[in-house]
């Protein structure tokens, strides 16, 4: 038996002390012992996909999270600040230590029944296919080549409802940046989401959407998986696996989040599969509790880092009005830079405003007049994780000067596109930094170097932490997901994913898990 | 049970800590009079209240992380509060400073070459502000014309449709 943090486990209870379908770890008064048909560790975008799945083929799947559950309706009335406490991992503030020339980058983590779904912006591509072209030539993954997986999108896109935005969805602020797009030559694309056709343009749906429009997994899949043999355990953090006669054969941890001061309750669940699902920066953790040595496990982490620019208009452009994300230019693509649309919520737009006092005030004052835009970096891989003090991670993270000279060259389009719009300043995300007053000032900073620990930088898609490979001497897990140290041991998050993509990871790591499931399931039904 | 009754709040930051943290967000948030000159006479403490809410949520957003994270935080505030003599050459706290020293100190911090400080302008500031405009008038004052940031989006065919039933 083994464990993440070491030390002997204690015997648990027998049995789940709760005949509900979800249930709310912190609750229970005792540990528990149970036997399940796959035990899946993590409910994020691959965990509930694939647990959904396996349940619907008939099989018993249990799922454990680590954090909390709520329903899609109690998310909805929390303000954004509560969101950040209850739904994100480190309350919104997990950070990439940036090493040498590099930022310090914020990561957006999910930490609740539904993961990471439950804060993107439902913004949904698929693998570019230059990208599986790569995998299946250059990793020789030829389970990984984009006909492949076309059914696995296909089903995920219906189950998720995944729809163009209507250029009528398009907020103001969007709309600003879209016309200094075209007077530059550079044009947009709408973009696809998973709200259907129901999305009122409400701007939140990172902070969990007002009218549940957006299908992140504890709506499109969660109900599934309890309607058939599937069961949740919230506040339930795994540290450790079950082994017997050198297969995985379950895993054990502790229940989290009862009151201040009270004891946990360990758990143990043993199963015929067990899946990890938690995630790139905490898969490695579990992996590693489970003896894992395997070349890459940790490293090679992929970020996608990010850059927001926001610009100042004399039109009062009330940004939040519209779809949080609404159209994508690629223009610069063969370059590794994408722009998306976006918008920040006021408050946290207001917080970040440069300025103290007074002159933090006079910006708040003019908040209807700024435009928000945002660059993406298709990245190389310059992280790697390290076992930290406690149960998080610290994550270390190295900026290719090819990445950090991409990101300086998107702010500067996205301030060309903001002046050509008709913009009076240009806040960008460099700390101290005068904001740009002329489209002579963007070539200035095009010109000059810059400090790189001075950036704000944002991270959404951490991938490729357990690559997937189709030998043991390269990667963590084989095309099947399985462990090659393992025998018993899946893996179906981002982690696996061989390198970074270049857009949003939600529906290609669902169409991953999708197409494991798959595998799965002709393997155990 | 309600998430309400079921989300325990644990605090993080200690009284002394939570003293710092409330010297500055009184900084971050003062204002001026609108007739005022620019001299510093006509600056406007917040609103005690509006500061104590702001140190609350700063409070539980730090008891809301991990050990280490925890750590490096309150760190950051005890650094807030000694560097004015490195930034600013006073020989003395932050906390025992003038508003308006506390003002101009946070913002050569802002804008020191040294991007260390910097980086511990913004790893404060954004966490003492999240909560500063999310709700009341100073969310009215950023111009947010719905009554709570939860609140649906006025829809213009829901305004056409109160007009003519």
């Amino acid at each position: 038996m083994r464990s993440l943090f070491g030390g002997l486990a204690r015997a648990p209870a027998a049995r789940i002390d709760s005949d509900a379908s979800i249930v709310h770890g912190r609750e229970l008064s005792r540990g528990f012992r149970h036997r399940a048909d796959v035990v899946v560790v993590g409910s994020g975008a691959s965990g509930m996909t694939l647990a959904a799945i396996l349940a619907e083929a008939g099989l018993e799947v249990l799922v454990l999270e680590e954090g909390p559950y709520y329903r899609h309706q109690d998310i909805a009335q929390f303000t954004p600040t509560q969101s950040l406490r209850r739904l994100f991992r480190e309350a919104g503030m997990l950070t990439a230590i940036g090493v040498g020339q590099t930022p310090l980058i914020s990561l957006t983590v999910g930490r609740a029944v539904g993961g990471s779904s439950l804060l993107t912006g439902g913004v949904c591509y698929r693998i570019p296919s230059r990208v599986h072209h790569e995998w299946v030539r250059e990793h020789g993954l030829t389970e990984l080549s984009e006909a492949r997986l076309e059914a696995a999108y296909v089903e995920v896109e219906r189950r998720i409802a995944v729809t163009e935005v209507p250029v009528d969805m398009r907020s103001l602020s969007t709309a600003k940046f879209v016309e200094g797009a075209e007077k530059l030559g550079i044009s947009m694309k709408p973009l696809r989401r998973n709200t259907g056709h129901e999305c009122e343009g409400n701007g939140r749906c990172n902070f969990g959407c007002p009218i549940g429009a957006k299908r992140s997994v504890d709506i499109a899949y969660l109900p599934s998986l309890l309607a058939h043999r599937g069961r949740v355990v919230s506040d339930a953090m795994v540290d450790g696996v079950i082994e017997r006669g050198g297969r995985v054969i379950g895993v054990r941890g502790q229940l989290l989040g009862g009151a201040f001061g009270a004891p946990s309750h360990r758990f143990e669940v043993e199963a015929s599969a067990v899946i990890v699902a938690c995630g790139t920066v905490h898969t490695p953790g579990v992996l590693r509790a489970a003896g894992i040595r395997s070349y890459g496990l940790g490293r090679f982490l992929t970020l996608h880092p990010c850059a927001r620019v926001v610009g100042r208009f004399d039109d009062a452009l009330h940004g939040w009005d519209g779809a949080l994300q609404s159209c994508f230019a690629d223009s610069l693509d063969d370059d590794g830079t994408l722009f998306n649309s976006v918008y920040t919520p006021v408050n946290m737009l207001a917080a970040s405003f440069p300025g103290v006092g007074p002159e933090l005030h006079a910006r708040v004052r003019e908040l209807t007049h700024y435009g928000v835009f945002g660059t993406m970096v298709h990245d190389e891989a310059g992280g790697r994780l390290v076992p930290g003090i406690g149960r998080e991670p610290t994550l270390l993270y190295e900026m290719a000067p090819r990445d950090l000279a991409r990101l300086k060259k998107g702010m500067g389009v996205l301030a060309e596109m903001a002046f050509a719009a008709g913009a009076r300043e240009v806040l960008l995300p460099i700390f101290g930094m005068t904001p740009l007053r002329t489209m002579d000032d963007t070539r200035r900073f095009a010109a000059e170097p810059l400090d790189a620990r001075r950036l704000e930088c944002l991270s959404f898609h951490p991938l490729g932490s357990a690559r997937m490979a189709n030998d043991r001497r390269r990667g963590v897990v084989d095309d099947s997901g399985e462990c090659f140290e393992a025998p018993g041991l899946f893996v179906v998050d981002g982690s696996v994913l061989p390198t970074s993509i270049g857009v949003n990871s939600q529906v290609p790591i669902m169409a991953m898990a999708t197409r494991l499931a798959w595998r799965l399931r002709d393997r155990l039904v | 049970m309600s998430h309400s009754a079921r989300d325990w709040e644990r605090p993080g930051l200690s009284e002394r800590k939570k003293r710092i943290a409330r010297a500055a967000i009184e900084a971050f948030l003062a204002d001026r009079e609108p007739a005022d000159t620019g001299d510093g006479s006509g600056l406007v403490v917040p609103d005690a209240a509006w500061c104590e809410r702001n140190v609350r949520s700063f409070d539980l957003h730090i008891g809301a992380c991990s050990t280490l994270l925890r750590f490096a935080l309150g760190m950051l505030v005890v650094l807030l509060e000694w560097l004015p003599i490195v930034i600013v050459g006073r020989a003395s706290r932050m906390s025992r400073l003038s508003l308006e020293e506390r003002i101009r100190y946070l913002e050569a911090l802002e804008r020191h070459r040294v991007s260390w400080f910097a980086l511990l302008f913004i790893g404060t500031k954004l966490p003492m502000l999240f909560a500063a405009f999310e709700e009341g008038a100073p969310l009215a004052s950023t111009g947010f014309d719905r009554r709570t940031t939860q609140t649906r989006r006025r829809l213009v065919i829901a305004a056409n449709r109160g007009q003519n039933p």
